[in-house]
């Protein structure tokens, strides 16, 4: 009797370990099976006189960090793509968030098994060039028959196309980007007789009109780094030197900078985000009545909101006529371990990503700006914006905007920037002495 | 007479407060999951939502394929326990009452690899499991879990504990080692088997870094992969997270009910705090 129940725990067991390797043989045939379809569709191709020279079929794994709704769009533009192109199969893969993706990058990268498409952080694009992950760009954009023409180039946003080159040679283009907004209740403002504000003084006779009864006139995100760094570039100063790897913000300007906004908090007229995480929520619940944050945050602020307050966005406030806004977001790299096959395969289908139609749609879906001029003039999206003018406030300030310094290590520059200002705000240093230990600190995790 | 209930009512009176304490956080999470967006951060607090929003949990099982990654999570939890009480018995049997050559070198050894910080190992496992092929299989969401330092040093000192007079009457009696280990050992450590399971299902459970790096597909996901859905650099869906985040803690709450006097008296019989 006891050996059975001996014999039936080992059995369990087995049982268990063959349903597991089951399951795995289920996914391997699952596999088979659409590579059986892809030979279908290769089959096809080749009958209908395949337009691409290639009559292989090519699969492209797509590594991004896109959940929810977003995801949701990126396979819709998969399908069509998948459907429009006989022999590619591109397949999106979430890969967690940003910091996920990047580690499975990394890990992938040693493992010699990285997919042919990346999203990527703009930031971590000059840690993979380092490395030698991803491949540049160039011999695709220029070929005559593949690439893009210069109308077609020139098409893209210039700012989006800066922050994905170096010295001229692409080694990334712009995917899912946003810019800092400033965001405003327009009741509140109605209710006091002010007009939407332009620049910083407006923003700080607002705040000062409004503060009191439980309301805060101004407010910045716990990441409010971008807008000293707005302010900063407004004034003239440099936040890193990327040609010299240099931090240099503990200047003059940067004082300044840094000064106007704890001024602000100082005197009771603006707060940041606090234990609220995103400024979206005191903001949505009418405590806040204006605040700089990211583009991406619409649909939080919108959710926020909803029932509880009349809201609107605009683009920033100029510094003595100074426009001056940071773009951030994510691009799509390509990584030298696949075949050429696979590399011209995933080139189609960044083009197709970044074709004024597909950019406009996943703007409208995403929130995130779209990556060609032209994407603004189709005219779904003429009525999208009509209908939605927050969304009008990223596209309009294309001309002022600039982008973080891509440096190796710029993650743990911020971390620096946002800890000493922490200092500063609670009074333990002075603003020269916290930007001061700030640069020295960040230069040396830059010279490193 | 009196003391004594004066002094029980204050107990009771300090345990209330922290069962209190301690339920907060669950309150707090169901709270939140029946919320429109707008009450989730209102201040003050909304304890009671003013409607209740039980779509948040049809809304939030949309955003991803939770039944499928229940599954995946069910079978890699199971598997991966059952393998590690296998392993672990045996080889904290080894550990305590077999006597070879270079045993407590190889004990120590295994100790020290309890120094290295997983994040450090990430990689090279990773690199191993491609080398196997396992990239993507239920094989490396599993098999690297079915042994832990850990659980065999906490049952090697549970087995040194049991006397050994009781091998030698098992032998006299012409019982193997294996026998005694099964039929005697084994049983007597339950506290300490149970304490290294349930530690094993709760860590198994929770397992979100790994499950993302070894796997592609959706197929083989875990739960707290599509709890990482929720959020967005922008912002949080906490209304959604907390209606997801019920609905996965679930199970672990009822195997606590069930296993609540083990639970208890494992930890406190091995002095092993949660």
């Amino acid at each position: 009797m006891k050996k059975l129940s001996l014999l039936g725990i080992a059995g369990l067991f087995l049982v268990l370990l063959l349903a597991a390797c089951g399951g795995n043989e289920e996914t391997n045939e699952a596999q088979a099976n659409s590579e059986d379809t892809e030979q279908e569709n290769t089959e096809s191709a080749e009958e209908s006189a395949g337009e691409e020279a290639s009559s292989e079929p090519v699969e492209v794994e797509f590594w991004h960090a896109m959940s929810g709704p977003h995801e949701e769009a990126i396979k819709a533009f998969v399908e069509q793509f998948n459907n429009e192109h006989e022999n590619i199969t591109v397949k999106p893969v979430n890969q967690g968030s940003y910091d996920d993706l990047e580690q499975k990058i990394m890990a992938g990268a040693k493992a010699k098994l990285l997919p042919t498409l990346a999203q990527a952080v703009t930031n971590v694009v000059p840690e993979y060039i380092g490395n030698d992950f991803i491949t540049p760009l160039n011999e695709f954009i220029e070929d005559g028959e593949i690439g893009l023409s210069e109308e077609e180039l020139a098409d893209y946003v210039d700012v989006f196309k800066e922050s994905s080159s170096w010295d001229g040679t692409y080694y990334s283009l712009p995917f899912s980007k946003s810019t800092r907004i400033l965001f405003y209740n327009t009741g509140l403002l109605e209710e006091h007789g002010l007009e939407v504000p332009e620049t910083w003084e407006d923003i700080r006779t607002i705040a000062e009109t409004v503060t009191g009864d439980g309301v805060v006139g101004m407010g910045f995100e716990n990441s409010y780094e971008s807008e000293f760094q707005a302010l900063l570039k407004q004034l003239g100063g440099t936040y890193i030197d990327e040609a010299s790897n240099e931090a240099q913000f503990a200047s003059a300007e940067g004082i300044e900078a840094m000064t106007m906004i704890k001024d602000m908090i100082d005197e009771g007229i603006a707060r940041t985000a606090g234990e609220d995480d995103y400024m979206s929520n005191p903001f949505g619940r009418g405590d806040v009545a204006m605040y700089i944050g990211s583009s991406a945050g619409i649909p939080h602020v919108a959710s926020a909101a909803e029932g509880n307050i009349e809201w609107s966005a605009t683009t920033l406030p100029t510094l003595d006529g100074e426009a001056a806004t940071t773009f951030a977001g994510n691009d799509i790299v390509m990584f030298n371990q696949a075949e050429e096959a696979e590399q011209k395969a995933a080139w189609e289908f960044i083009k197709f990503l970044t074709s004024p139609e597909v950019t406009a749609e996943w703007s409208m879906k995403s929130g995130y700006l779209p990556v060609r001029y032209s994407a603004q003039e189709t005219p779904d999206y003429k009525t999208f914006v009509e209908e939605n003018p927050e969304y009008k406030a990223g596209t309009e300030q294309f001309d002022a905007g600039f982008f973080i310094a891509r440096v190796q290590g710029g993650d743990a520059v911020r971390n620096i920037v946002l800890e000493e200002t922490e200092l500063i705000l609670l009074g333990e240093k002075t603003v020269e002495e916290g930007l001061q230990s700030a640069q020295d600190r960040a230069n040396e995790t830059l010279q490193k | 007479m009196v003391r004594s209930a004066l002094s029980r009512t204050t107990v009771y009176i300090l345990l209330s407060l922290g069962a209190v304490l301690m339920l907060l956080p669950f309150v707090w999470m169901i709270s939140t999951s029946l919320k429109a967006p707008n009450e989730v951060m209102a201040m003050p607090p909304v304890w009671v939502p003013t409607e209740w929003k039980f779509e948040n949990f049809t809304e939030a099982m949309k955003v991803a394929p939770f039944d499928r990654y229940f599954i995946n999570s069910v079978i890699v939890t199971l598997v991966s326990t059952i393998g590690e009480l296998l392993t672990t018995i045996l080889a904290a049997y080894a550990f305590s009452r077999l006597n070879f050559y270079g045993r407590d070198i190889v004990f120590a050894i295994l100790l020290g690899t309890m120094m290295v910080p997983s994040e450090v190992l990430l990689i090279p496992n990773f690199v191993t499991l491609s080398n196997l092929g396992w990239v993507d299989t239920y094989s490396a969401l599993i098999v690297p879990w079915t042994a832990s330092v850990f659980a065999i040093f906490l049952l090697r000192q549970y087995f040194l504990g049991i006397p050994k007079e009781l091998s030698f009457a098992a032998k006299v009696d012409g019982c193997s080692e294996f026998k005694f280990l099964w039929y005697v050992m084994a049983p007597l450590a339950k506290p300490a088997l149970i304490t290294v399971a349930l530690l094993k299902v709760i860590n198994s459970w929770n397992a979100f870094l790994w499950p993302i790096i070894v796997t592609n597909s959706q197929e083989l996901r875990t739960l707290p992969v599509g709890l990482s859905a929720f959020t967005t650099e922008a912002g949080i869906k906490y209304e959604l997270l907390m209606a997801a985040s019920s609905m996965v803690i679930f199970p672990m709450l009822i195997l606590f009910f069930i296993m609540q006097k083990y639970i208890v008296a494992g930890v406190a019989r091995t002095g092993l705090k949660g």
